[in-house]
């Protein structure tokens, strides 16, 4: 089965997708207020939900424990956007419920008792939340959730509150950063009540020119508004790209692409933040029709050859030989 | 409208304490906020954002001293972390919560996706109107004694409720 990143995202700059909606189990204190045993319970619950509802979709669903996960496959898991960084930090009494392709992911006992999460290549956010919502009603009707006629899905974080969506879509963005119109464009949709945060989400930086661009506001809106309004200023912002693309002079874009391909082909010693940098590049190169290489592969290499994605089978490796690795699996990787 | 204090930049912070009984109300700018200590939070995440907003304005006491009857949280509590301890926090605090709600996300009315109508929901007035019809039933079928319970379930639901 393949990965949903390596997965072709039929878009030159909208990376991937992704949808969350917080839920919460009614009368039982959010997560943080739970000890270990009570967290367990609530993981029984949400398991026995899905995975004995008779649905073909549950059936391609697996349970996994996260007490039984070790630490850096978690964080390996991080690094394929499967869990949050917040959910690795902790493993007691927490789990997931996975799809085969790992697209759906159910986290159970993150900041809220279930956050759903959706996440597909390229620009998809209907089609994301639509499979997402139809998760939440698999396990609403089963479980019983918070909900309030006026606050509607009731979530530990205030900001939370109403829907319980997060939709975001990753963007790579090498050309407005570089002019400078990131930080103008996130004071703008800022505003607007949207933001615009790095690769791993909430507090991280930006890497490899990925952004993702995200709704904030979940009450007083529709599902569908926020979806749409999310929609609109994605598609301005894509648009700023292609026009900020459009402007550079070939040759020296040339120069940039290529000198990136003959590094990443050719390096000994490969660091993660050298390779992010270079592999944005690449990225670029194939956007622009100057590398002949498939639009999933830039992902591909920066996933699979993350520092914990890297050493799945030899934990144990020191950074050094880690370099020496990953230059060896960035080499094969490209054609 | 400018600054109260220096009176030459825009003022971009509403201060609303309630100290002893006593409103004040005073609009300061960035600069003039922060030297009182009012810190607008724009690079933080969310939930400090929250917290800040939550700092701006003074707590009534009552609701300090309050605690949330399924998880015992206080509403102290919620405003100094940002985060409820409880679905039930934001029945018990619903008054406390809403100005808060308004200035984070707009408004203060869900109108996106309910839950399945079979599903039981944790809302009070929801269980109230639930409770008002059973109890006219039971009246209407002379269940006296059956119907005195639930009258004075409805009776303590809603004292709370006014407690609150």
């Amino acid at each position: 089965m393949i990965n949903w990143y390596s997965v072709d995202p039929m878009n030159d700059i909208a990376v991937s997708t992704r949808i969350r909606l917080a839920r919460n189990l009614k009368d039982t204190p959010f997560p943080s207020h739970l000890t270990v045993k009570q967290k367990q319970e609530v993981c029984e619950k949400v398991k026995n939900a899905i995975l004995n509802s008779d649905t073909p979709f549950a059936k391609s669903l697996k349970y996994i424990s996260m007490s039984d996960v070790p630490e850096n496959e978690i964080y390996a898991m991080v690094e394929r956007h499967i869990i949050s960084p917040e959910f690795a930090e902790k493993s007691d009494g927490r789990a997931v419920i996975i799809s085969e392709d790992e697209s759906v992911c159910v986290m159970i006992g993150e900041e809220d008792h279930i956050r759903i999460q959706v996440i597909m290549p390229g620009f998809a956010l209907e089609k994301a939340y639509d499979l997402a919502n139809s998760i939440d009603d698999l396990l609403s009707n089963k479980c019983g959730f918070a909900y309030d006629d006026q606050l509607g899905y009731l979530t530990e974080c205030p900001t939370n509150l109403g829907t319980g969506l997060r939709a975001s879509v990753m963007l790579h963005l090498p050309l407005m950063e570089s002019a400078g119109a990131v930080g103008e464009i996130s004071d703008t949709i800022g505003k607007i009540g949207f933001t615009v945060r790095g690769m791993y989400g909430e507090g991280s930086k930006s890497k490899a020119s990925l952004y993702q661009i995200s709704n904030q506001i979940t009450l007083g809106i529709t599902e569908k508004n926020a979806i749409d309004n999310l929609s609109v200023i994605t598609k301005q912002i894509i648009e700023r790209e292609h026009s900020e693309r459009a402007k550079v002079e070939k040759i020296a874009l040339e120069d940039v692409v290529w000198r990136a391909y003959g590094s990443l082909k050719n390096q000994r010693l490969l660091s993660s933040d050298e390779m992010m940098s270079q592999v944005s590049k690449l990225k670029l190169g194939i956007a622009m029709g100057i590398l002949p290489f498939e639009t999933a592969l830039p992902m591909k290499i920066l996933i699979e050859t993350g520092p914990y994605m890297l050493c799945r089978k030899d934990p144990n490796k020191t950074p050094a030989e880690r370099d020496i690795l990953r230059a060896k699996t960035v080499r094969n990787m490209i054609p | 409208m400018l600054c109260q204090k220096c009176g030459k930049n825009p003022a971009t912070t509403h201060i609303h304490s309630v100290i002893g009984g006593i409103v004040k109300d005073v609009d300061l700018c960035q600069s003039c906020a922060a030297e009182q200590g009012y810190h607008s939070n724009s690079v933080g995440s969310l939930a400090s954002m929250l917290s800040s907003v939550f700092g701006d304005v003074s707590v009534p006491v009552s609701a300090n001293v309050l605690r949330c009857d399924c998880c015992g949280t206080s509403f102290r509590e919620i405003s100094s972390t940002g985060k409820a301890g409880c679905p039930n926090c934001y029945v018990k605090f619903k008054k406390e919560f809403l100005p808060y709600l308004k200035r984070v996300h707009g408004g203060v009315h869900h109108i996106g996706k309910k839950p399945a109508r079979d599903q039981l929901v944790v809302s009070v007035n929801d269980k109230l109107t639930e409770m008002r019809k059973k109890l006219s039933e039971l009246v209407k079928n002379e269940n006296y004694e059956e119907a005195a319970v639930v009258r004075d379930e409805i009776r303590r639901i809603e004292g709370e409720q006014k407690h609150d």
